[in-house]
């Protein structure tokens, strides 16, 4: 803190007051950056001190949201380089893997950027930081739904890079379901999608299903499309058949064997259906077999 | 520690920064919003038919022991995954029976609210209105026969003081002086419901009622403060508050509605904002606010709100055959906070869907005593993790859901769907209270504050 003076700040209480509940015995350091900074934030001080004490103090404590929110008014009120500001916190977000606080300063930050009808932001520079952030760890659920913002809103749907992500994401591990979901959102979240097209995704999962039967983000991902286009799900007939040959006890899926038993249901062929239930229940799925009874319930009382 | 800022070095440079890494805090005691699923320690070669041999099958309905289907795909999934199922059968071996212990439950929370907490406590810093929560609650969850000594109410009312703005007009901070967060204030009025503080609940209300107004976004949702994020935990949190303080006025509702049935996703389960992905707290917030919005189930089946077959397909899919317990996301592993989040689901999946149980409430109930209840009291996401305020309730309360049915009363009146639970039946010994899965308050509390703060005639005021 040896840059600036806050001789004239009296720093503010952080709850050190006793008897408490929960007390903690904040370290010195601490209780001086967070007593100032609160003291400042309190007289709506927008200075370069008080930038600086943000800075430490999310040094310290990177998920303290008053901070980031002090942060941007000064940023805002100094009318400091905005893009300088989203480099600087990229060591925050290495360091703070588990931290969502920035990925909503990131979206502040940009949005503010981008109020000036004359500025650009190129939402690659966001890749660099993003996909290191995911290879690190690859279900971070604040990274990907950052990922998913910067797609909204810089319509990057198309963007071959895009899917090349999800692509090598799923590559190494079919078992990615953050993956998974920002490849539906990718590909039917803006546009219509052609029946060429359909007919490819849906041959791309089936395949990928079968290298890995038991894989419950690729039949959702599966089913969902079906739904999405309100798609009769008889085609799937052969496909899953060959998965669940429940007569000759060959079941490699019981996401194929639920899927026949609502193919069988759609055909009226509600017996056969009820009997997958009970299979589901009593043998290639016990831990549900409350919920397999209650979809046999279903079939009966339609 | 070291590693860490290797990898932050290895990862800034890979990235053409300049800046030099700098080594942080790692080593906390607690963190109270992540996914808890770090990689757990790694144990040696499996050896899962060995344990399953020597696991007593004694216990009720669930036995995960029972085969299920698997494929032989290998992934990090599937390695996390298989060394966690190792941990699980480790700990149902070490811990035969449903023992629950009480007095070591006790006296971890009675510690934690007493003790002076080390310095690594300061990440809860911005956490204080939670801290009580979570603790006054998990206490409040297992004093069935016993009291809660009365100073434990009087110093959480003073704790929640400390953190309130301007009288509310600006929420409830997480801590002195900080700013008004919609969760906080959220964790903050439902101690102050849990201590029965009306008086100060009271003289909150108006002033809290202007500042949801003034955070509402057009698109339905709600944003958690000034500059923040919206998502389906700041919309539920705003919903609960609202609800609890009788000011759920067309003004503070218009278009959530809609904005929730956006949040479901094709899984069936719901995500923090759409076209992201489906999530357990996430997909509690948004089934919780339904039952605030709507005073009569019929709406679910009539307002074509959202998905209910898919929705139940996505939870029931959260329990796992081995470990019995619940995960917050396809192809994620377990973790004890979800036996509320994933857990007080069903009570309220159930009660639209004619009072059919729709999972297995032993299987989870084996996975908290066994293996998420730790020897010396308070209870962890899995084993080999550390207890932590945040797991202690949630297990708790995802406890109450396993011991407790609860449903929907016949009533049908303007009453928010959530006021109406009642207890239908319990097992025959229970360690918890009957909590109301909407609220993650026990029904009691839920009852009396509804009574106590019923006070009609404000919420035209309220308009102004």
């Amino acid at each position: 803190m040896e840059q600036y003076s806050y001789e004239d700040v009296t720093p503010v209480n952080i709850n050190l007051e006793e008897p408490q509940l929960c007390q903690i015995l904040y370290d010195d350091e601490y209780k001086s950056v967070m007593g100032i900074l609160l003291a400042l934030l309190k007289q709506n001080e927008y200075s370069e001190r008080a930038l600086y004490i943000t800075e430490l103090g999310l040094e310290l404590l990177a998920s303290h949201y008053t901070i980031w929110v002090y942060r941007y008014r000064i940023l805002t009120h100094l009318k400091r380089d905005l893009v300088a500001e989203l480099d600087w916190c990229e060591q925050i977000a290495l360091e703070n893997e588990k931290n969502y606080q920035i990925w909503n300063y990131r979206q502040l930050i940009i949005n503010k950027i981008l109020e000036d009808p004359s500025n650009t932001y190129d939402p690659h520079r966001e890749g660099p930081l993003i996909n290191a952030m995911l290879e690190e760890d690859t279900k971070n659920h604040h990274v990907w739904s950052y990922r998913k913002w910067l797609v909204e809103k810089f319509g990057l749907y198309q963007d071959p890079k895009e899917l090349e992500f999800v692509e090598a994401c799923l590559l190494l591990d079919l078992r990615n379901n953050s993956a998974w979901s920002h490849r539906f959102f990718l590909k039917f979240g803006a546009n219509n999608i052609t029946e060429a097209q359909l007919k490819a995704e849906i041959d791309y999962t089936k395949l990928l299903i079968e290298k890995a039967p038991q894989n419950p983000s690729a039949w959702n991902y599966l089913l969902g499309i079906f739904h999405k286009s309100s798609r009769s799900l008889a085609e799937l007939q052969p496909f899953c058949e060959k998965l669940a040959d429940y007569n000759n006890e060959d079941v490699k899926s019981s996401y194929a064997l639920e899927t026949l038993a609502k193919i069988y249901n759609e055909q009226q062929k509600r017996e056969e259906s009820g009997k997958i239930y009970d299979l589901l229940g009593d043998r290639y799925d016990p831990i549900r077999r409350n919920y397999w009874r209650y979809e046999k319930s279903r079939i009966q009382a339609n | 520690m070291a590693e860490n800022e290797r990898k932050v070095s290895y990862l800034l440079n890979l990235l053409g920064r300049k800046r030099t890494a700098k080594e942080t805090e790692d080593d906390t005691p607690l963190d109270s919003d992540s996914d808890y699923e770090d990689m757990i320690a790694t144990t040696p070669i499996s050896h899962k038919a060995n344990l399953i041999e020597s696991i007593a099958k004694s216990h009720t309905s669930f036995d995960p022991s029972l085969s299920s289907v698997t494929d032989d795909y290998d992934s990090q999934t599937t390695i996390v995954q298989d060394e966690t199922e190792d941990l699980i059968l480790e700990s149902f071996k070490e811990h035969p029976d449903l023992a629950f212990n009480y007095s070591g439950h006790k006296k971890y929370i009675e510690k934690s609210l007493n003790a002076k907490l080390p310095a690594g406590y300061f990440v809860l810093d911005p956490n204080h209105p939670w801290m009580m929560y979570w603790l006054y609650n998990a206490l409040n969850v297992i004093t069935i026969d016993d009291e809660i000594e009365a100073r434990f109410a009087e110093l959480v009312d003073a704790k929640i003081s400390s953190c309130i703005i301007d009288n509310g007009l600006n929420g409830i901070a997480g801590g002195a002086n900080q700013l008004g967060h919609v969760a906080a204030t959220y964790a903050g009025i439902l101690a102050l419901v849990s201590t029965k503080n009306y008086e100060v609940l009271t003289i909150l209300r108006p002033n809290l009622y202007r500042w949801y107004l003034s955070l509402k976004r057009e698109d339905g949702s709600f944003s958690m403060h000034v500059d923040g994020e919206s998502d389906t935990r700041s919309t539920y949190c705003v919903l609960v508050v609202c609800s609890l303080l009788n000011m759920l006025t067309p003004e503070i509702t218009q278009g959530t509605l809609e904005w929730l049935n956006r949040c479901q996703t094709y899984e069936g389960g719901f995500a923090g904002t759409p076209d992201t992905e489906a999530h357990g707290g996430y997909t509690f917030c948004a089934v919780a606010s339904y039952f605030l919005l709507f005073a009569d189930k019929a709406e679910f089946h009539t307002s074509k709100s959202f998905n209910l077959a898919s929705l139940i397909r996505w939870s029931v899919q959260r329990q796992y055959q081995v470990e019995g317990g619940v995960s917050g996301r396809t192809n994620k592993l377990v973790d004890a906070c979800y036996s509320f989040w994933i857990g007080a689901l069903f009570p309220l999946l159930e009660s639209i869907s004619n009072d059919i149980e729709l999972f297995n409430r032993d299987g989870l109930r084996n996975y908290i005593l066994r293996c998420a209840q730790a020897d010396q009291g308070g209870f962890r996401d899995k084993p080999g993790k550390l207890v932590d305020f945040y797991h202690t309730n949630y297990t708790l309360c995802g406890l109450s859901i396993c011991e407790h049915l609860v449903g929907l009363t016949d009533q049908q009146g303007e009453d928010p769907l959530a006021f109406n639970f009642k207890v239908r039946g319990a097992i025959e010994k229970v360690h918890t209270k009957p909590v109301n899965p909407v609220f993650g308050l026990p029904i009691e509390v839920i009852n009396e504050a509804r009574i106590n703060l019923n006070v009609r005639e404000g919420v035209e005021r309220l308009r102004i």
